[in-house]
């Protein structure tokens, strides 16, 4: 076991390099130059040309590559951001928490009552109930985020007061926030709980239970329910990494300064230090996150885990 | 086992989400990477004081005697991100930065230089300029500004690679406590010419810029103090109560009126969203907002739900939308073809493409709006082909040009309004037989294509400035690509004439409209239209400061 | 009403699936004395299953219906009972072997931790003493008792089976219901599962159903036997009764199909035609279309015959000691004497 979750730590090093280098060169390739959008329409040329040389764009491509991966991976040092001149990792380390704020009790809340939801659904299947959760759910998977959004802060801000509308002065503001962005993954869930509970009512280890003379709840409890997590186990992770990229629709309409706020300011300036450091970052969270998701089906499922121990 | 694991994983959620609590309230209540000391020289407040700050700073804003507007709430498209005084590029930066650090001088509407920190300058030469400061400039935290810290921000400004229009600047030298020589290269022909060395550079002690982050809490002069900035959210300024202005006993009425602090306390909120802009304003939580989309504003004027709590000023903003033609050599079909220019410009019609960008834009009769005090409205009565559209004329050029059916390109920013412009336009010279094709950029890369002399044959921009003039350097100056125009247009009779017009002692109506007349002799610009900006802001702001187009809430009068 | 253990009478049930009926069982009358072994042998679909299930009333609850019939269990009804009843009664009275091991047990689940389970459901006793129950019951399945803790994948076909048998027989049951228990596995595992059947059989004097379409199996281990076709019982008897004297042309086409080992036959002879659509069934005898012998009058009602006190048989035609049948129209397909 230790084995492999040592080669798994290996290839998440190789993995999250790849795609420091890819962001890299697709940030370096995108036209546009940094150095006249800082500087505006007004600059001249010998101005503009300090400034590349400032911000080390004038050197060869594989000397900035050579740099980058030098100093992000050996020194753990994004690079100061163009557009603000404020270390992209400082900038990181204060924006992570908001996102997070945002990020985490809205993956709880989805998982728990997406799960719920599928549960109730798969055992009510067919019936009323079912019809019901899984119209709901199709609702909301369908409909726009950034629309739910708004519709919520017309009706729950404006008209009835509740919750501020956007912006963090106080902690009633995360409120909508982590509603909006929870409740299409929270359909999602519903969904996928809803399946894999159906494909595990049917399993003859269900009925061998039943003849057992085991009660119906206990059924679902331990015997159903447990087969049934590891799908949504993988939901759960999904929408972790979702979660941490730190949706920039939901930052921008409610106006949370997030992750996912500074990498779309970073795409619209071309600013390379913060594109490459949430990139980078998104991708270490990512890794990290699918290798315990990994692990959870270890704890979970003998058979995984003898298979990972090969 | 599993019951542990389960515990752990639980307990480990939820110390994260407390952890990302505290983190919240650390950050609303002091900028995260600030060492220093909140500005607590600044909070030490007497009535007294406000009071003469208020008489002297400006002279014709009624004051508010009472003392100041407790606080308002401002809406911003965009975020500052950064108060490090050298980048002053972006509405919102200009709109925030000019009350919190001060520069040498200001301008008047005609382009007068007016006291600001420094309160008078010789011409000593042609290349040599003096300046004398103010004696009793200090900074918010009490550090005396001198002739040393002028020279210091300014070297600065140099060195960090951010002085952008410094072309005429040679050097600077202390002469004694308050007085600098500026030692330029060549003549100045104009005081726009240094603009930005003597109205754009921000002066600060160069104590208080060692010891502070300037980024998020800059110690500055002027009449606002940083009270937090939270990058992408909020930037809370409150009322200087050390500002040198209020209780100097030099004479400072020459000053700028919009120096004044009229509110104890401004709140700028970054909304990008302009749907939770208008939100914001109808639960009372903004107060100042300008860019409410035209179709909400009926709600904030007279007949509107919120008529009694706000007011909407329409006014026309001096940024209008031009067209140019690539006139590099390279591109001889447009370049060499006089007719062809002619043809295309008469058989545009911007009053229905104005109608078609939406949004309050106003079609021009002239190159420029009326908004410039240098704009003469004698312009629009002759006839143009700025406000003629004459389709039957355009079809008679054409056949004289060279046109042979080959494939126009006409590009601009992938705005909404633009897009609506380019269509529009496309449409009108469709119809005469021009066959034209619309590429639409992102506004980075817009700029590189500019930068290529073949590629593209007419561009849809904007513009603005100061000065009408000021707003035809993009057009028509050659000193924007090191001898030629943006449009790649080499013509010395051009800048000559334009040199004229700018230059301070012959910036005469007539002049201009000499330098006007060769442009539309030869087709050089087409002025499509402007705009008109609304701010809906609340009754309790009575009058609107500007400071050279720019709105400053500072300034404004309160009840 | 007789004084047997097991009595099922005219049970009938029927499935709701896309909006079709599936008549599964269709009059299905048997009963069973204690500590035998009856044998329920059939083509698949032909409602096997569905029998036993009934009878411990774990039919689907979406869907399936017992419209018709009564069961009796030791003299109580068992259609009668409430939900809480038959947590009483499964697998401590009545339990199930099912057909397929390989996903009959749950696969996150120690193979001991299973077995406690039934043990833990039905006795009052204190865990220590019920895990040690448990594994006796590994042990008397033939599995060491230091397996307790590893997981169902961690063991072959035969073996999961046998731990099946093991939760089965936890609880000393009185009766067993065995679908189709060899039919996954191999011939020589299915000797040894049948064997450890037989045994613990004796042992505990548990009366025994076991489903099948085996005859060779039946022949090993069935009393009585019943044939089914199209959720009918066509043929019933002993064991001799049906071996020596199968009458149903049913039966006669198994029988037929089986490969005789002396003969060199080249190729396999079978019924003609396929089970009925049970959405669908046909009118009168459900065998009619597949029938050599088969008469307009077929469509109708068909009598049950009785050929001794314990043969029955359910056919219009007589057939005579030697063989033949009366009415007989027209010949041909195999007959066996």
């Amino acid at each position: 076991m230790y084995k492999y979750v040592i080669k798994r730590l290996i290839s998440m090093i190789i993995i999250v390099v790849c795609a420091g280098i890819i962001v890299f060169t697709l940030m370096y390739l995108a036209p546009g130059d940094p150095a006249r959008l800082q500087l505006g329409q007004w600059a001249t040329e010998d101005v503009l040309a300090a400034k590349r040389h400032e911000l080390g764009i004038d050197l060869p491509y594989i000397v900035q590559l050579g740099k980058f991966l030098y100093n992000t991976f050996l020194r753990f040092d994004f690079g100061i951001s163009w557009q603000s001149s404020m270390p992209v990792m400082g900038e990181l380390a204060v924006r992570l928490p908001r996102t997070l704020m945002i990020g985490i009790p809205s993956m709880i809340l989805s998982v728990v009552v997406g799960t719920v939801l599928g549960i109730f659904a798969a055992t009510h299947e067919g019936r009323l109930g079912d019809s019901l959760t899984m119209v709901l759910t199709m609702v909301l998977v369908s409909a726009p985020d950034f629309w739910v959004a708004l519709m919520f802060i017309i009706l729950f801000a404006a008209k009835l007061g509740w919750v501020p509308a956007f912006g963090i002065e106080s902690l009633k503001s995360y409120i909508l926030p982590i509603i909006c962005s929870a409740l299409p993954v929270m359909a999602v869930n519903a969904r996928q709980a809803r399946s894999s509970m159906l494909e595990v009512i049917r399993a003859d280890y269900i009925t061998t239970a039943r003849s057992k003379g085991q009660k119906s709840k206990v059924i679902v409890r331990r015997h159903m329910f447990p087969n049934a997590l590891m799908p949504i186990i993988t939901g759960v992770a999904g929408g972790l990494c979702k979660v941490v990229a730190g949706s920039p629709v939901i930052e921008s309409v409610f106006s949370i300064p997030g992750v996912g706020a500074y990498l779309l300011s970073g795409v619209n300036y071309r600013d390379r230090p913060v594109v490459c450091g949430c990139v980078v970052f998104f991708a270490l969270f990512t890794s990290i996150v699918v290798l315990l998701m990994d692990l959870c089906y270890a704890f979970l499922d003998p058979r995984i885990k003898a298979q990972y121990s090969k | 086992m599993k019951k542990i694991l389960a515990i752990v994983l639980t307990l480990a959620l939820m110390v994260s989400l407390f952890a990302a609590c505290s983190s919240v309230t650390q950050s609303s209540s002091a900028p995260a990477s600030s060492t220093t000391q909140t500005p607590a020289a600044a909070e030490t407040t007497e009535a007294a004081e406000s009071a003469e700050a208020s008489e002297n700073a400006e002279a014709e804003a009624p004051a508010a005697s009472e003392g100041r507007y407790p606080e308002v709430h401002v809406a911003v498209m965009a975020d500052m991100e950064d108060l490090t005084p050298c980048k002053p590029n972006g509405t919102t930066r200009t709109n925030t930065f000019w009350i919190i650090y001060e520069t040498l001088f200001d301008y008047d509407e005609k382009m007068n230089l007016v006291p600001n920190l420094a309160k008078s300058y010789e011409i000593l030469s042609d290349t040599e300029w003096e300046v004398t400061l103010f004696e009793t400039i200090h900074d918010s935290q009490g550090n005396p500004i001198t002739a040393d810290d002028v020279v210091y921000s300014v070297n600065w400004l140099v060195d960090s690679g951010n002085n952008i229009r410094y072309d005429l600047f040679d050097s600077i030298e202390k002469v004694d406590e308050y007085t600098v020589r500026y030692h330029w290269k060549d003549k100045p022909a104009s005081t726009s010419d240094l603009e930005f060395p003597l109205c754009r550079t921000f002066i600060f002690d160069s104590d208080a810029w060692e010891n502070n982050n300037f980024a998020v809490a800059p110690v500055a002069t002027g009449p606002y103090v940083v009270e937090s900035f939270t990058v992408g959210s909020t930037l809370i300024m409150t009322a200087n109560e050390n500002y040198w202005a209020a209780d100097t006993d030099e004479d400072v009425s020459m000053r700028a009126a919009y120096h004044a602090a009229n509110v104890d306390r401004i709140v700028y909120n970054t909304i990008t969203e302009s749907s939770q802009a208008v939100i914001g304003l109808e639960m009372g939580t903004i107060d100042f907002c300008d860019y409410v989309p035209a179709a909400m504003l009926t709600e904030f004027e007279d007949c509107g739900p919120y008529a009694d709590q706000y007011d909407v000023l329409t006014a026309p903003s001096t940024d209008y939308y031009y067209i140019l033609p690539n006139m590099a050599e390279e591109n001889a079909r447009v370049s060499e073809d006089l007719n062809l220019r002619l043809a295309a410009f008469y058989a545009l019609d911007n009053e229905t493409i104005a109608a078609v960008m939406g949004n309050n834009n106003v079609p021009l009769k002239s190159l420029g709006t009326a908004a410039y005090p240098d704009y003469d409205t004698a312009w629009e009565d002759e006839a143009t082909y700025m406000n003629t559209y004459d389709p039957e004329l355009a079809k008679d050029y054409l056949p004289q040009s060279n046109y042979q059916g080959e494939e126009l390109v006409l590009i601009g920013l992938s705005t909404e309004e633009c897009k609506n412009a380019l269509t529009m336009i496309q449409n009108q010279l469709v119809q005469i037989g021009l066959n034209v094709k619309i590429q639409t950029y992102e506004k980075s890369f817009l700029l590189t294509v500019l930068e290529e002399k073949t590629g593209w044959d007419f561009y849809v921009a904007t513009t603005g400035g100061t000065t009408l003039i000021n707003s035809w350097t993009r057009i028509i100056s050659q000193q924007q690509n090191a001898g030629w125009t943006a449009g790649w247009l080499k013509d010395d009779r051009m800048e000559e004439l334009y040199a004229i017009a700018a230059a301070d002692d012959t910036h005469i109506a007539e002049n201009m409209k000499i330098c006007l007349d060769y442009v539309m002799e030869n087709g050089y610009a087409y002025g499509v239209s402007g705009w008109s900006s609304s701010i809906v802001h609340s009754t309790h702001i009575t009058d609107i400061c500007y400071r050279e187009g720019y709105w400053i809430v500072g300034a404004c009068s309160y009840q | 009403m007789g004084n047997q253990f097991l009595e099922v009478k005219d049970l009938e049930v029927v499935y709701t699936q896309n909006k079709k009926m599936v008549h599964a069982v269709n009059g299905v009358s048997f009963s069973l004395g204690k500590g035998k072994t009856l044998g329920i042998v059939g083509e698949t679909g032909a409602g096997k299953t569905t029998i036993s299930k009934a009878i411990m009333r774990i039919l689907p609850d979406v869907g399936a219906r017992i419209t018709n019939g009564e069961i009796y269990l030791n003299g109580e009804s068992v259609l009668d009972k409430s939900e809480e009843e038959m947590l009483d009664v499964r697998g401590k009275v009545v339990s199930m072997i099912f057909q397929d091991p390989m996903t009959a047990l749950n696969p996150l689940m120690t193979v001991g931790d299973q077995i406690l389970e039934v043990i833990e459901l039905h006795n009052d006793c204190d865990k220590k003493e019920a895990v040690k129950l448990a594994g006796d019951m590994l042990e008397m399945v033939g599995i060491p008792r230091v397996r307790y803790k590893e997981y169902p994948h961690q063991f072959s076909g035969g073996m999961k089976q046998r731990v099946v048998i093991a939760m089965a027989l936890a609880c000393n049951p009185e009766l067993l219901l065995a679908d189709e228990p060899t039919t996954a596995l191999d011939v020589t595992v299915q000797a040894q599962v049948l064997g450890l059947i037989r045994d613990l059989r004796e042992k505990y004097d548990t009366a025994l159903i076991l489903i099948t379409h085996d005859l060779g199996v039946v022949a090993q281990t069935c009393d009585e036997v019943a044939v089914i076709y199209a959720g009918q019982i066509v043929e019933y008897g002993t064991k001799e009764d049906l071996f020596d004297h199968p009458t149903h042309p049913y039966t006669l086409g198994l029988f037929g199909s089986l490969p005789g080992m002396a003969e060199g036959e080249k190729r396999l002879h079978s019924i003609v035609g396929l089970p009925p659509d049970p959405t669908n069934l046909p009118e009168g005898c459900k065998f009619w279309p597949r029938c050599p012998h088969m008469t307009e009058a077929c469509k109708g009602e068909i009598p049950v015959k009785h050929l001794s006190e314990t043969h029955y048989y359910r056919c219009l035609k007589d057939r005579n000691p030697d063989g033949t049948f009366e009415d007989q129209t027209k010949p041909g397909g195999n007959e066996n004497g």
